[in-house]
């Protein structure tokens, strides 16, 4: 038994102990080398350790629609607790912005052991994952070496930011800053669209010439009746929607929810649940439209005022008999009336509630049929945009107090200062959805593929040959199709350089040459504002010192612009802390009623308060001869022009119409992939931020709806592991089965973290690895809601 | 005040420079991968031969050093990362608060006793927010601190060997075979193997052993 064995046993005494050690033949050495020493003596302070906690005020920027009043608890300059607002007034103007579950758990989420500590970079092939620690000076210069290279060889079109939304904060977020620094340097290729509302900011427009087509909230409490259309602010929180809509309720509103789920938003707040199959809302509305028209339920004066396109006495001219809305609707020229009997094969909702739903739309005056961004994240959401806007008009709820115009609902009466920034050189933007096709053939796109910025014919400059990944995790796992993703980006050859700051390895920053450690928003100044829906701002301050080596995206991007020889230009001598006060200060020049610096630091938030409800369209239908929609013919475009002449009639109809999509329920691919796969926004992520907090897996664990009928078919129970699989890939992904969803629809929720298996079989249920890189007809935009799969119990 | 106490000149004094140098090892292990440059320094001008009897990781890491031929230390670096560094999930976090807070996060209560306990040694951290007060290394740096500040002492019961048995029984001793069992249940690496069982051994024995010493 060893000697030390024998000592903890008590198995010897001290003295043969004390004779072995002394009998040692040479003390224990080392051979001299030293270790960094973390402890000193303390300083000389007048006051004792800090026992005190100090209450700030303060806000997340992740890409969350609430931003809400988080105050953090710090002690010691450690975060305790976290708690939220509780001010006295929680009114109708002024209601109090409380956080969600992802709130309450940012402690999980700062002080998680697995943030990124120190800068990194790559040994072993890109995207393995391998790293090894280097110093920031390191990381800078070879960042600076890397983008002088490529800048040099293939120009500065070759310089792309990904798409990214981790810091969705208003001021210097990695994204914005990225653009300031390489506008000052040469230009680089910028994107256009968001991975949010590509279709629906797209589509609006063509009805009502702009997206700015949201009413606030607070007219809610006047709509008789509103439609939540494939929206689930529950789960989402849109601003301070949830507690409008209790309002509304409390006011006496009927709330529908139409959705292939039965959501929390639809448990929580619905009088009734109207299911529909993914991609056939056109179908329903055409049926609602056919209702509406055969029963003498549209506001004719309103339409013939206000509208084109409904008839075929209001359409532009030089079009050929036929095109109008009624035309179509009443099958007078394609020979099919989109009857709700027709509809109901299509969607799936039974005629009566088609009618139901149409008449009490009609007659319930007024009504807001509120569309959430789920409906317009299809194959052609363009169409299922377009037609809310074309019911909207034909029930003259446009302008309306307590009635609702439809479309994308951009909505914003408060705003605050910008931090400037520098125009692009170069001046092109992609949709940021086709960024992986700018990679592999960028020089082969054009207009066609969306590009804005170019001559007639004229291709890209270059390929996009360097990335630059900040804060976001769209490089891979929020982009579609994650297996030609990863094939793209592991090519060296084609993109050579991928720089990505993050605060955790995602499934993105596993792909990066050199990877940077960033701070989180209790580590810096920021500005925060809800996703349009609420009338406040919070200052987001800095709680405490960024851990380990971390730095905000603002501060390394200084190094690089000093590297490049711009740190003047790119700061304007400001730090973070100096562009929040100087928003602060500006915001107050224009507007004296807003808080100073002094009183933001210590209040964290400003609620403005509006008497009255602020009207979408209120003008232009109130005084249309001095208010013109800011359209071609300043009418509402049921009937679009502008899309007739593009002359893609099938795809891209001059009025809204359904169109069958290629993964549809009526495609022929249903033969090998019977179901239909949808991904919604799950209330314990934000995207894909909170996928590794362990209180949010308590919450809400990653698991596919799966309605009982499909599940019975396939012998799959409650619980079982599933194999969910297209020509794209394979999830593996547990089942939970509920007759809260469609038959012929599973659901997995987006944002889960790609975890691949030895096989490559994904393992935590990434919707993305089932989604398609094809985008839609018009925008361009991501289709992540429509796809076929087959499920399978997992072996 | 045992009746049986030991006699502090004889029997602690003597094996103060043993037990420090035995914390010095272990946070040197830990404190960073292990280059090529500091294991032939160690192979050739290292004296490891009283650890070879402290149990299995002792007899471990005496052969890693002194008795296989060469190692390759990029694996083991691989390995060290993976398990306390990153990027990417920490096989085997290296802080208190992991292993006894609630949540398993980091800068929960046991950082915040910890640093109170270093406050009233009058120590403080060189940089705040580098590292938490509760990471192993630090942990390790205030016992060796504390050892040697021991050392000028004459009485048994100095506030310095307190703060061992403080340290040894009210925190180090009841996360570390935790914390083994993690880096034993995530690598293959014989050095970090040898680590980890070297480290709960001779913790266990020190928690034992002060114990003769304190009050």
């Amino acid at each position: 038994m060893s000697i030390f064995k024998q000592i903890k046993e008590n198995s010897i005494s001290r003295r043969t102990f004390l004779k072995w050690s002394g009998a040692s033949t040479a003390p224990l050495v080392l051979g001299g080398i030293s270790t960094k020493k973390y402890l000193k003596p303390k300083e000389v302070r007048a006051e004792k350790m800090e026992d005190q906690v100090k209450v700030i005020p303060t806000c997340g920027t992740t890409n969350c629609g609430g931003r809400c009043l988080v105050k953090a608890h710090v002690k010691d300059g450690k975060i305790i607790r976290i708690s939220t607002d509780d001010a006295e007034e929680d009114s109708l103007i002024c209601p109090q912005i409380r956080a969600c579950i992802r709130g309450r758990s940012y402690r999980k989420f700062i002080y998680n052991p697995n943030r990124l500590k120190y800068p990194m970079k790559r040994v072993g092939k890109r995207g393995e994952g391998k790293f090894e620690r280097i110093t920031w000076e390191e990381a800078i210069n070879t960042i600076h070496k890397e983008t002088e290279r490529i800048t040099d060889k293939y120009g500065p079109a070759s310089r792309y930011s990904v798409y990214a939304s981790g810091n969705w904060g208003g001021i210097t977020s990695g994204r914005t800053m990225f653009n300031k620094l390489m506008g000052l340097t040469g230009g680089y290729l910028g994107y256009h669209n968001t991975y949010s509302s590509a279709q629906t900011s797209i589509a609006t427009p063509y009805t009502y010439g702009t997206g700015a087509s949201g009413s606030s909230l607070d007219s809610l409490v006047n709509s008789k009746l509103i439609i939540l259309w494939g929206h689930n602010p529950a789960e989402t929180i849109f601003g301070t929607s949830n507690f409008y809509l209790k309002k509304a309720k409390e006011a006496g509103a009927k709330i529908y929810v139409v959705d292939p789920r039965y959501s929390d938003t639809g448990v929580g707040l619905a009088d009734e649940w109207f299911p529909i199959r993914p991609t056939t809302d056109n179908a329903l509305m055409d049926a609602m439209t056919y209702v509406i028209i055969t029963e003498n339920l549209h506001d004719k004066k309103f339409l013939n005022k206000y509208c084109i396109g409904h008839d075929e006495k209001h359409m532009p001219k030089d079009i050929p008999e036929g095109e109008s809305l009624e035309s179509y609707i009443l099958g007078k020229k394609d020979g099919v009336e989109k009857s709700p009997e027709w509809a109901e094969k299509i969607c799936g909702l039974p005629a009566n509630k088609i009618r139901q739903l149409a008449r009490e739309y009609a007659m319930a005056k007024p009504a807001a049929l509120i569309q959430g961004w789920g409906p317009q994240r299809h194959m052609n959401g363009e169409q299922i945009v377009r037609g809310s806007t074309v019911l909207a008009s034909i029930t003259g709820n446009v302008g309306k107090n307590g009635g609702w115009a439809s479309g994308s609902g951009g909505f914003g009466r408060t705003s605050v200062a910008s931090v400037p920034n520098v125009e692009n050189p170069l001046g092109i933007t992609i949709p940021c959805f086709l960024y992986t096709d700018a990679i592999t053939h960028g020089t082969d796109m054009t207009a066609e593929d969306g590009i804005i910025g170019l001559k007639e014919g004229e291709g890209l400059p270059t390929n996009i040959k360097l990335l630059f990944n900040l804060a976001g995790n769209a490089l891979v796992n929020q982009h579609g199709d994650i297996n030609k993703t990863k094939e793209i980006l592991e090519d060296e050859n084609l993109v050579e350089f991928i720089v990505v700051s993050d605060v955790f390895m995602t499934p993105s920053a596993k792909f990066a040459d050199i990877l940077l450690p960033s701070n989180t928003f209790f580590e810096r100044y920021d500005i925060g504002l809800p996703w349009g829906y609420g009338d406040y701002a919070i200052l987001s301050q800095k709680v405490s010192e960024s851990l380990y080596e971390s730095k905000s995206d603002y501060e390394w991007l200084t190094l690089l612009a000093k590297k490049m020889g711009v740190e003047k230009e790119f700061t304007e001598g400001k730090t973070e802390k100096d562009w929040a006060r100087w928003v602060i200060e500006e915001t107050r020049k224009e507007d004296p009623e807003f808080p100073s610096w002094k009183q933001m630091q210590k209040q964290g938030i400003h609620k403005w308060k509006f008497e009255k409800p602020t009207i979408g369209f209120e003008k232009e239908i109130k005084d249309p001869e001095n208010n013109p929609f800011p359209t071609p013919s300043g009418k509402i475009e049921i009937f679009s022009k502008d899309l007739w002449d593009m002359n893609k009639h099938e795809e891209i109809p001059a009025i809204p119409k359904h169109v069958p999509v290629d993964e549809g329920p009526e495609s022929e691919l249903t033969k090998k992939y019977p179901l239909q796969l949808i991904g919604w926004h799950y209330k314990r992520r934000c995207h894909s931020t909170h996928d590794n907090n362990p209180w949010m897996e308590e919450a809400g664990k990653q698991e596919m709806w799966m309605n009982e009928i499909d599940a019975t078919e396939r012998n799959i129970n409650d619980g079982d592991i599933t194999k969910v699989f297209n020509d794209r890939g394979i999830v593996h992904i547990p089942v939970k089965v509920t007759n809260r969803i469609v038959p012929g629809v599973v659901a997995i929720p987006q944002g889960a973290w790609y975890t691949p298996n030895k096989e490559g079989i994904d393992t935590r249920g990434s919707i993305n690895v089932l989604t398609t890189q094809k985008p839609s007809p018009l925008a361009k935009g991501n289709p992540q809601h429509t796809n076929l799969v087959e499920v399978e119990k997992a072996q | 005040m045992r009746s049986n106490v030991a006699n502090p000149k004889v029997d602690y004094f003597p094996l103060l420079e043993l037990r420090k140098n035995m914390y010095i090892l272990l946070q040197k292990l830990l404190s960073q991968p292990l280059s090529k440059n500091d294991y032939i320094q160690i192979k050739n001008n290292g004296n490891l031969d009283v650890i070879k009897g402290f149990g299995e990781g002792g007899e471990i890491i005496y052969n890693f050093f002194k008795v296989d031929n060469g190692t390759n230390s990029s694996v083991h670096e691989q390995e060290y990362y993976k398990l306390f560094i990153g990027p990417g999930t920490l096989l085997a976090p290296p802080w208190e608060s992991i292993y006894r807070g609630k949540d398993r996060i980091l800068y929960d209560y046991p950082s915040l006793e910890v640093a109170k306990i270093y406050d009233s040694f009058g120590l403080e951290l060189v940089e705040r927010n580098i590292e938490a007060e509760d990471h192993l290394v630090i942990e390790l740096e205030f016992m060796i601190h504390l050892i040697e500040s021991s050392s000028k002492e004459n009485e048994i019961g100095s506030r310095f060997i307190d703060g061992q048995d403080l340290m040894l029984s009210q925190h180090l001793s009841k996360w570390i075979p935790d914390f083994t069992k993690d880096v034993l249940d995530n690598t293959e690496s014989t050095l970090y193997r040898g680590f980890a069982l070297l480290l709960n051994d001779f913790i266990s024995f020190d928690t034992a052993y002060i114990k003769e010493f304190s009050l």
